[in-house]
C-alpha cells in the first residue's frame, strides 16, 4: 500500500462513533484509476459505514479523505458526485414508478426554458446506456425491468455524473447467476475505461473473480489487505474472522434422532408455484441457503403460522399443526426467531425483563394474573444463560447492542422449551463475539436433541454451522447438500437455480 | 410516572389559580361537588378510549354512543314501557355489539381504527335521532330506584368512615391471605389511611339537628330544631301517604337563628312523626365518583397485573412482535374496542340518569374529544403502548377544572372555552415532548462521553 502520485482515493485514519458503538477506528483505504478494490468484512465490521462516509451519507469523526491527492470534505451526497463518487445501493435507488430516462437524469433535467428536454434526456440517456450494454428504450418505466436490469440503469446514472469511483454495495444479493456475469463484464469494462470500483461482497467466490486487490475490515478495523496474487478463500476468510475457521465454527456431529419438523407439499402464499417438502431431525443443525428473495424466510414465516399456507402439513414431533397463528406453533414447540429483530423480534420500548418473559407469560400465569416471581426468575436465568451485557433486566432493550438484543430473543424461545428451533439470519447485524455464543448455543442446542433450522446468506455461517443445507431459489428448494459436500460453488449452483448439474446433491 | 405526576401538577396549578381568582365561587360544596360528577363521569369515558388509545387505535364514536344509550334508555323505558331488566340487558347487549363491531372491523377487514370509528360517530348519532325523531328523552320523575346512580350523593363524613372500615378490612384480609403483597410500605399507608380517613370523618361530621318545638302557624307546619355548631344548610323530608318526599333543602340564614335554635316553615300541615330534620353534610360524593374508582381500580389492576394489559402494551408498541411472540394480538384489541364500547355506554346511563334531559342532537356532543384529550394529557401516547389509568383520571378531572375555571374567572370570556382548552392540551403535551427529547439528547451525549473514555 503505497500510494503514489496515480492514487485517485486515499482514505487516511477514518474513525467513527455512534453511541455506545465504535463503528471505525483509524480505517484507511486507497484505490488508483481503473482498480477493482474488494470490501470485505462480516456483519457489523464498519464496512457500510465507511462506504456511507465515502458516499456523503454520514461524515467521519476523525481522519482525512483526499481525491488525488487534495483533501476534500464529503459532508453531503452532492458533495461525494461533485468529487466523483457514485454509491449503487443494495436496496436500489430509483423512482421505478418513473421511466429510465427521468430517473438517470432526476435532478438535473436538461430543460428548454422551463421545460423539460425530452428529446435531449432520450439522447443521453442512450449514450449511458450502450456504456453499459443495457438495450432498453429510454421510455421504459423503471418497475417493468428486472432486479438486473435495473442496477444497470443506476449504473449508467452514475456514469452520466461522470463518476470516478463506483461503490458497489452486495450488488449481486438478489441476482440471477446470468445477471450475476452480466454485471462483471460491465465491471471489467468500466475497469478498462479507467473507473474504479468499491466492491463489497460477501460473496468470496465474486471477490476472487472480480478484485485486483481485497481490503479487509474486522469489528470497524483494517485487518489486512490481499494483493490479487494472495486472494484466495481461506486468507480471505481469515483475516475477516482474525483467527481459523475451523475455531470459529464450533460443531459436532449428533447422531440425528427422529424427525422434530417434518413439511409436506407446503405451498406459502408468495410463491404458490412450489410445493415444499423437507424434514429436520432433533439434534440436526440444518442451513437454508439462497439468494436474498428465494422465499426462505417466507417459508420459516409460513412454518411458524404468521402468513398460512395455502396447502400442505407441517408436522412437530410427528403431529399435524395448525399453522394459522404463531401460538398454535409455539404450543407444539417450534418457535422462531425472525429476520427484523427490531419489527418482529422485540418490542424495543419494552424492558430486558418484558422482552424475555413475553412469550411465557401465557404459560405462567396465575388464573390471568402476571406472575411476577417466575417472570424475575426467568428473566435472570436467561439473562445469566445468554450472557446479555446489560446493567440490569430494566434496561430499555433498544440501548443494547444487536448482539445482546438476538440473546434475548434466543432467550424468549429457550425458556419456552423448544423442540424445533427456526433461526432466519441469526447473527445478521451483530459483532464478531455475540456471533461465536450464538453459534456456540447453536451446537448446545443441537447436542440437547432440538431440531435447529437457520436461513442464512452468509455463506460462511452455511458451510461452518449446517449439518446439511437445502438451497432455495425462487421460491423452490433446488436441492440439499450433505456437509461433506458443501462447499461455496455447490450452494451457488442451487441457489442461482442450475438445478441440473448437481442432482446427485439431493 | 414522572408523566403522572407532571398532570398532576398542572391540576394542582390550575385548581390554585381558579381558588385564587374566585375562592368563594369555586370552593363552595356545590362547585366542588359539580366538578367531582362531571370528572367521573368523562373518567369512565376516558379509561374507556384509553385501552384503545393503548392498542395504538381510536374511538371517535364515543361521545354517540353516550347518545345512543343516554337517550335509548330512557325511550325504552318511558316510550316503550319495557321492564327495567330488559333496558338494562339491552344496554349491556347494544354497547357490547358496538364494541365487537368495532374490533372485528379494524381486527378482520384491518380498516383504520379512525375510519371505522368516525362512521359509528356518524351511524349512531343519526339512528339516535332517528328512532327519538329529536324529541328530548327522560325519566320525568319515574325510576328513582335507578336514578341514584347518577345523581345520588353521600356526605364526605360517612365516605370516610367507610373508607376506613374498608382500608382496615383490606389490611386484615392482606396479612391473612396475602403476606407476599404485604410489603412495609403498603402497611404504612394502610395505617395512615386508616388514621387520615378516621380523623377526618370525625372532624367533617356534622350532628344532625333536634326538633325542639312542632307547631302550626297559619296552615302551614313551624318547625324550631336546636342547631349544632356548623351547620349552615338544613334538608327535611316528609311523609305523605306512607311515602317520603324528596329532601329539600333550606339555607340557615342568622336573623332566622336565636339561641341556636332555627325556625323554619314547612308548606301544608304534617304531624312530627311525618317529618325529618337533617343537617346538609359539608361535602357529599356522588355516586358516579364511587362507579369511577371502582371501574378504575378494576381497570387499573387488568393493565399492570394481567398478562392481558401486558399483552396490550407490548402490541400497542409493536404488534408484530408480540404476534410472533404467540399472542393472539387480534383477540386482544377487539377486546379493547369491547371495553371502550361498554364504558361509553356505562357513560351514557350515568350521564342520562343524572341529568335526566337528553336531548338525541346534542348529547354526547365532542365527548369523545374530550375523553382522548384526558387520556393524551393523562400519559397516553396515540402511538399507543403507554397509559395509565391513574393519569387519565387525573386528566379527567384537570379538563373539567380547565372548563370550571373558564366559567367561574371573569377575565376569561366564556366562548373562548375551546381555544383555552386546545392551548393547555398542545401545551401540556408539547412540554412532554420537550422533556422527553432533552432527556434523551443527555443520555447519548453521556454515553458518547462514556464510550469515547472507554477507547
Amino acid at each position: 500500500m503505497n500510494p503514489d502520485d496515480s492514487t485517485l482515493l486515499e482514505v487516511r485514519d477514518v474513525s467513527k462513533r455512534f453511541p455506545g458503538v465504535r463503528a471505525l477506528h483509524e480505517v484507511s483505504l486507497s484505490l488508483v484509476p481503473g482498480e477493482v478494490v474488494a470490501v470485505i468484512g462480516e456483519n457489523g465490521a464498519g464496512k457500510s459505514t465507511l462506504m456511507k462516509i465515502l458516499a456523503g451519507v454520514q461524515e467521519q469523526d476523525t481522519g482525512e479523505i483526499l481525491i488525488e491527492g487534495k483533501a476534500v470534505r464529503l459532508d453531503s451526497v452532492e458533495a461525494a458526485l461533485d468529487n466523483g463518487i457514485s454509491l449503487i445501493h443494495q436496496e436500489l435507488n430509483l423512482a421505478d414508478n418513473l421511466d429510465v430516462g427521468a430517473n438517470i437524469f432526476l435532478g438535473r433535467e436538461p430543460r428548454v426554458g422551463p421545460f423539460i428536454d425530452r428529446t435531449k434526456i432520450d439522447q443521453e440517456s442512450r449514450k449511458y446506456l450502450q456504456m453499459v450494454g443495457l438495450d432498453v428504450e429510454p421510455a421504459t418505466i423503471v418497475s417493468e425491468l428486472t432486479i438486473g436490469r435495473q442496477q444497470m440503469v443506476e449504473i449508467a446514472k452514475a456514469l452520466s455524473v461522470n463518476s470516478r469511483i463506483l461503490i458497489m454495495d452486495e450488488p449481486t444479493s438478489s441476482l440471477s447467476s446470468k445477471e450475476t456475469e452480466y454485471l462483471f463484464k460491465v465491471v471489467k469494462d468500466l475497469r478498462s475505461r479507467g473507473i474504479s470500483v468499491i466492491y463489497i461482497s460477501h460473496r468470496l467466490g465474486e471477490v476472487k473473480e472480480l478484485a485486483d486487490r481485497v481490503v479487509v475490515l474486522r469489528d470497524g478495523e483494517n485487518a489486512g489487505d490481499l494483493k490479487r496474487e494472495e486472494i484466495n478463500h481461506d486468507a480471505m476468510v481469515k483475516l475477516m474472522v482474525g483467527r481459523d475457521i475451523s475455531q470459529f465454527y464450533q460443531r459436532t456431529q449428533h447422531e440425528p434422532g427422529e424427525v422434530m419438523l417434518e413439511v409436506e407439499n407446503l405451498r406459502t402464499p408468495v410463491h404458490p408455484a412450489h410445493k415444499l417438502n423437507f424434514k429436520v431431525r432433533a439434534g440436526e443443525i440444518v442451513g437454508m441457503a439462497g439468494l436474498v428473495g428465494a422465499g426462505r424466510t417466507e417459508m420459516l414465516q409460513t412454518l411458524f403460522g404468521v402468513t398460512p399456507a395455502l396447502e400442505g402439513t407441517i408436522k412437530v414431533a410427528g403431529k399435524a399443526i395448525d399453522a394459522t397463528q404463531p401460538v398454535n406453533a409455539i404450543d407444539a414447540g417450534m418457535m422462531l426467531a425472525p429476520e427484523d429483530r427490531k419489527q418482529q423480534g422485540l418490542v424495543l420500548e419494552m424492558s430486558v425483563k418484558e422482552n424475555m418473559s413475553l412469550a411465557s407469560l401465557r404459560r405462567d400465569q396465575i388464573g390471568g394474573f402476571l406472575n411476577g416471581q417466575k417472570e424475575n426468575e426467568i428473566s435472570a436465568e436467561m439473562i445469566d444463560r445468554m450472557k446479555v451485557k446489560t446493567p440490569n433486566e430494566h434496561q430499555i432493550i433498544q440501548y443494547l447492542s444487536g448482539g445482546n438484543q438476538q440473546k434475548v430473543v434466543l432467550g424468549k424461545w429457550l425458556a419456552m422449551n423448544p423442540r424445533v428451533l427456526l433461526l432466519d439470519e441469526p447473527t445478521r447485524g451483530i459483532d464478531v463475539g455475540a456471533k461465536q455464543q450464538i453459534y456456540g448455543l447453536m451446537e448446545d442446542l443441537a447436542g440437547k436433541g432440538i431440531a435447529v433450522l437457520f436461513v442464512s446468506s452468509e455463506m460462511e455461517e452455511v458451510l461452518g454451522m449446517a449439518d446439511r443445507a437445502l438451497v432455495m431459489h425462487e421460491g423452490k428448494i433446488t436441492g440439499e447438500i450433505a456437509r461433506a459436500d458443501l462447499s461455496e460453488e455447490s450452494i451457488m449452483q442451487l441457489a442461482t437455480g442450475n438445478v441440473n448439474e448437481t442432482k446427485d446433491a439431493a | 410516572m414522572k408523566k403522572t405526576l407532571g398532570i398532576l401538577g398542572l391540576l394542582f396549578a390550575v385548581i390554585a389559580i381558579t381558588a385564587i381568582a374566585d375562592p368563594d365561587a369555586f370552593l363552595s360544596a356545590n362547585n366542588i361537588q359539580n366538578l367531582m360528577r362531571r370528572t367521573a363521569l368523562f373518567g369512565i369515558i376516558s379509561i374507556g378510549v384509553a385501552f384503545v388509545i393503548i392498542t395504538s387505535g381510536i374511538d371517535l364514536s364515543i361521545g354517540s354512543v353516550v347518545c345512543l344509550i343516554g337517550c335509548g334508555l330512557p325511550y325504552v323505558l318511558m316510550e316503550l314501557g319495557w321492564p327495567l331488566w330488559v333496558a338494562l340487558t339491552l344496554v349491556v347487549l347494544v354497547s357490547l355489539g358496538i364494541g365487537m363491531f368495532h374490533g372485528v372491523l379494524v381486527t378482520k377487514l384491518r380498516l383504520q381504527p379512525f375510519v371505522v370509528t368516525l362512521c359509528g360517530l356518524l351511524f349512531y348519532r343519526g339512528i339516535t335521532r332517528g328512532f327519538t325523531r329529536d324529541q328530548p328523552m327522560g325519566f320525568k320523575d319515574q325510576f328513582q330506584e335507578l336514578r341514584p346512580l347518577g345523581n345520588a350523593s353521600f356526605p364526605i363524613d360517612d365516605v370516610m368512615l367507610w373508607l376506613a372500615g374498608g382500608l382496615i378490612g383490606a389490611l386484615v384480609i392482606g396479612a391473612v391471605a396475602f403476606r407476599r403483597y404485604l410489603k412495609k410500605w403498603v402497611i404504612v399507608t394502610g395505617v395512615v389511611g386508616v388514621v387520615v380517613c378516621g380523623l377526618g370523618s370525625k372532624l367533617l361530621h356534622l350532628p344532625h339537628p333536634t326538633i325542639v318545638a312542632f307547631g302550626e302557624k297559619r296552615g302551614d307546619t313551624e318547625v324550631r330544631v336546636k342547631l349544632p355548631s356548623g351547620v349552615s344548610q338544613v334538608s327535611y323530608q316528609y311523609r305523605e301517604d306512607g311515602k317520603w318526599s324528596n329532601p329539600s333543602t333550606k339555607r340557615v340564614k342568622s336573623r332566622e337563628v336565636k339561641d341556636g335554635v332555627y325556625t323554619f316553615i314547612i308548606f301544608k300541615q304534617w304531624k312530627q312523626e311525618d317529618v325529618i330534620v337533617e343537617s346538609v353534610p359539608r361535602l357529599s360524593v356522588p355516586a358516579p365518583m364511587f362507579i369511577m374508582v371502582f371501574v378504575a381500580v378494576l381497570a387499573a389492576i387488568f393493565l399492570n397485573c394481567t398478562i392481558y394489559g401486558r399483552y396490550l402494551f407490548a402490541l400497542g408498541r409493536n404488534e408484530q412482535a408480540a404476534k410472533y411472540s404467540g399472542i393472539n394480538t387480534d383477540k386482544m384489541i377487539l377486546l379493547a374496542y369491547v371495553i371502550c364500547a361498554l364504558l361509553s355506554g356505562l357513560g351514557g346511563m350515568l350521564f342520562v340518569l343524572d341529568i335526566n334531559n337528553a336531548n338525541p342532537s346534542s348529547f354526547g356532543n365532542f365527548f369523545e374529544l374530550y375523553a382522548i384529550a384526558a387520556a393524551v394529557l393523562g400519559g397516553c401516547s396515540l402511538r399507543g403502548g403507554e397509559g395509565s389509568i391513574l393519569g387519565v383520571v387525573i386528566g379527567a378531572a384537570l379538563m373539567q377544572v380547565l372548563r370550571n375555571m373558564i366559567n367561574l374567572v371573569e377575565a376569561i370570556p366564556k366562548n373562548i372555552e375551546f381555544a383555552v382548552i386546545g392551548a393547555v392540551i398542545l401545551v401540556g403535551v408539547a412540554t412532554d415532548e420537550v422533556v422527553k427529547r432533552m432527556a434523551a439528547k443527555r443520555k447519548a451525549a453521556k454515553e458518547f462521553e462514556a464510550a469515547k473514555s472507554e477507547s
